[in-house]
């Protein structure tokens, strides 16, 4: 018998039984199935991290300043609050040490409320540079972004994030008016355009939203807002004076990020006597990511193959139970003829035939896991806007692609599940006597 | 004590077994299914082996059929000593040398008429006209037009009938049948041994095994089988054997 006309019939043999055949191939495709799902899954999530590190820079290094523990005796600088965090004084030590910079971008920020007329928000005040714009690939969609210029002169111009332009300016115009940020007001020269948030990373970044803030000249936020933020606390007062927040320094070369990072942090040593800083680099996060998300997968893969596995038993109980009701068949075929490695080959060919049905079935749910996971995501955003909400947006934006190896990789592991679970029960179909199997039942 | 021989000499000769003894060994008492047994079948032989229950004619029939092996004695089946092949090798016997009928038709359930005959070709090379052998066969047994049914929807001679075809279907030189008419009434039983007959006329081996001395009666020559031994060997006269023929 040709190996075409074996597998039809096996078909045929498979077909008598038809719903306990369809479980066997049911339990493959579930394990297929899982194995697609979850390569694509895990695929889709380092996809996410990836993109969160080119949102953040891969070739840049975040400075960030700290506030020390709070110690009452010490660091009363001014007499008045605690002085900490990065100087304007260290961004020019790195402007003019560190070798390759493309650009270093510091910020200051503060939260104060945002009004006009009647509509007022609680903001995210950033005082930047124009660089900022760049370096967080942020857009202008209306008017112009910050300039040179607006710097030097101290000028008292904003611009504002899409979302809050949309709540302030429901209908009119942003364009040229005026708003009061804190006590003072500012004249709107543009409007950014939207911007979802980076995601955090590893736990060491929190996320950054985009859609409260208000950009203003870093030079205006110094005259206008000051250094020094004072602020009242369960009815005492306290005052921090931060000169920068952050300084994202922007290198040219990618190899070069870790030495340098390194030698920020000897550089910013000297100069600090408290550890009131934070040296972050994203590709060092991306690496610890990558750890992580290995374990991830290792899982995803264990979980997978436990089903496989599961699919592989139960292929071997269908087959076990088919040769025990066939005992006759292979009794006859025996007498007309048939080899021991013949009747092996027979009910091997089933379980491929069963197994192999079960992978292509597999495969064929693998291509709908983008679509599925879209329409969960979407009914979770939805239905659940709180369990929506709390997602981290790793998975928000998670968009699973298929991966090929993991179609090929998932049809041969499912015929090679089929060989080998379905080798004991035709090994046992072959080994009876073919008297006995005659005069079986 | 004389043992009454079944010995012939002669070319013709197309299956013989010579002292073939059967032990069976149960809860350490030894069984002797076969005793010494020694029996010659001559091309175009037509041999009914009767006796009583546990007188070892399915054992007889199954070292025939090569479906089991002698514990002791030699067999030569189509000028091959078949008494001590392996496995595999008797498998290759039993598909190109010879044909079985069952008491209960033993036919695959799942295949129809046309593909139970064809299945002993199954298991040998492919060859040019085998479907074409399969459809004449089918017509001989005159089932050509039910070809496309199942086992379940036909009746038992018709089984049989199928069963028969498929048993032609690789030119055995040898056709075994253990009590093909044990499962059919007294008129279907007699189409199944006229047909059985026809082929004998025709040129075909046949042995087969029954309880029914009227059965018995349509073979050449009947061997009676006791405890394990041969008892008696006698023909039969040849109008006896014409006389229940409805066929041509
Ligand atoms: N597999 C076996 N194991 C042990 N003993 C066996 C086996 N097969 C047959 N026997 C014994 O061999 C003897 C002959 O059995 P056999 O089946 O040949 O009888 P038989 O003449 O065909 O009887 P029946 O007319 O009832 O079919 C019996 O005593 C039987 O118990
Ligand atoms: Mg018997």
């Amino acid at each position: 018998m040709s190996i075409w006309q074996q597998l039809r019939a096996g078909v045929r043999s498979l077909l008598l039984h038809k719903l306990r055949s369809a479980l066997a191939v049911l339990g493959i495709l579930i394990g297929v199935t899982a194995v697609i799902w979850l390569v694509a899954m895990g695929e889709g999530v380092a996809i996410q991290a990836q993109r969160q590190i080119e949102a953040l820079g891969a070739t840049s290094i975040i400075v960030r300043s700290i506030k020390p523990p709070s110690d009452p005796n010490e660091k009363a600088s001014d007499g008045f609050g605690i002085a900490y965090g990065l100087l304007r004084a260290d961004e020019d030590r790195i402007r003019t040490n560190v070798p390759g910079l493309v650009r270093a971008v510091p910020l200051r920020q503060i939260s104060r409320e945002v009004r006009c007329g009647e509509r007022a928000l609680d903001g995210v005040v950033i005082g930047c540079t124009p660089d900022y714009f760049a370096a967080n690939k942020l857009a202008i969609a209306r008017g112009r972004g910050l300039s040179d210029h607006d710097l030097d002169r101290c000028d008292n111009v904003v611009v504002l994030a899409h979302e809050v332009a949309e709540r302030l300016f429901p209908i009119d115009d942003p364009l040229g008016a005026a708003v009061l940020v804190g006590q003072e007001f500012y004249v709107v020269v543009g409007v950014a355009a939207p911007r979802t948030a980076a995601a955090a990373i590893g736990g060491s970044l929190a996320a950054r939203q985009f859609d409260r803030d208000v950009y203003l000249p870093l030079s205006t936020f110094r005259a206008r807002i000051g250094d020094r933020i004072v602020a009242e606390q369960q009815g005492s007062w306290t005052a921090e004076t931060v000169e920068l927040d952050q300084i994202t320094v922007v290198l040219a070369d990618l190899a070069r990020v870790p030495a340098t990072a390194d030698m920020i942090r000897d550089l910013l040593k000297r100069y600090h006597k408290t550890e009131d800083y934070a040296v972050v680099v994203p590709q060092e996060l991306l690496e610890q990511a990558k750890t992580v998300r290995m374990m991830f997968n290792v899982l995803l893969l264990v979980i997978a193959g436990i089903s496989l596995l599961v699919g592989g038993i139960g292929i071997m109980n269908i087959m076990l139970a088919t040769v025990t009701e066939r005992t006759r068949e292979i009794g006859i075929r025996r007498a007309l003829g048939a080899t021991r490695g013949e009747i092996i080959r027979q009910f091997l060919c089933e379980t491929i035939v069963l197994s192999g049905a079960g992978g292509l079935l597999g495969v064929a749910a693998g291509f709908l896991c983008r679509p599925a996971v879209a329409l969960a995501l979407r009914g979770v955003e939805s239905l659940l806007p709180r369990v929506w909400a709390a997602l981290p947006p790793d998975i928000r934006g998670l968009d699973p692609p298929l991966v090929p190896w993991s179609i090929a990789v998932a049809f041969a592991i499912s015929v090679g599940l089929g060989i080998v679970f379905g080798l004991y029960p035709a090994r046992r179909a072959a080994a009876l006597d073919p008297i006995e199997a005659l005069r079986h039942e | 004590m004389s043992e009454p021989a079944a010995v012939a000499q002669g070319a013709d000769v197309v299956a013989s077994i010579r002292d073939v003894s059967k032990l069976y060994r149960l809860e350490g008492q030894e069984v002797r299914a076969l005793d010494r047994v020694s029996l010659d079948l001559r091309r175009g032989d037509f041999v009914a082996i009767m006796g009583s229950s546990g007188s070892g004619k399915s054992t007889l029939l199954n070292v025939l059929g090569c479906l089991d092996r002698p514990t002791s004695g030699s067999y030569v089946l189509a000028g091959r000593d078949v008494a001590r092949l392996d496995d595999a090798a008797l498998s290759r016997v039993r598909g190109r040398t010879l044909g079985f009928v069952f008491q209960s038709y033993n036919l695959i359930p799942q295949l129809s008429v046309v593909e139970n005959i064809a299945l002993p070709l199954a298991y040998r090379p492919r060859q040019p006209g085998d479907h074409g052998r399969c459809l004449a066969l089918a017509r001989l047994v005159g089932l050509a037009d039910r070809l496309g049914h199942r086992p379940t929807q036909l009746s038992g001679g018709q089984q049989q009938r199928v069963a028969i075809a498929r048993a032609l279907v690789n030119n055995p030189a040898l056709i075994l049948a253990d009590e093909p008419t044990g499962n059919l009434d007294t008129a279907t039983s007699h189409e199944i041994m006229d047909m059985l007959a026809a082929l004998n006329r025709a040129g075909r081996t046949i042995v087969l095994v029954t309880h029914e001395p009227d059965i018995a009666a349509r073979a050449r020559r009947v061997v009676r089988l006791r405890d394990g031994r041969i008892e008696s060997v006698t023909e039969n006269p040849a109008d006896d054997r014409e006389s229940h023929t409805g066929d041509s």
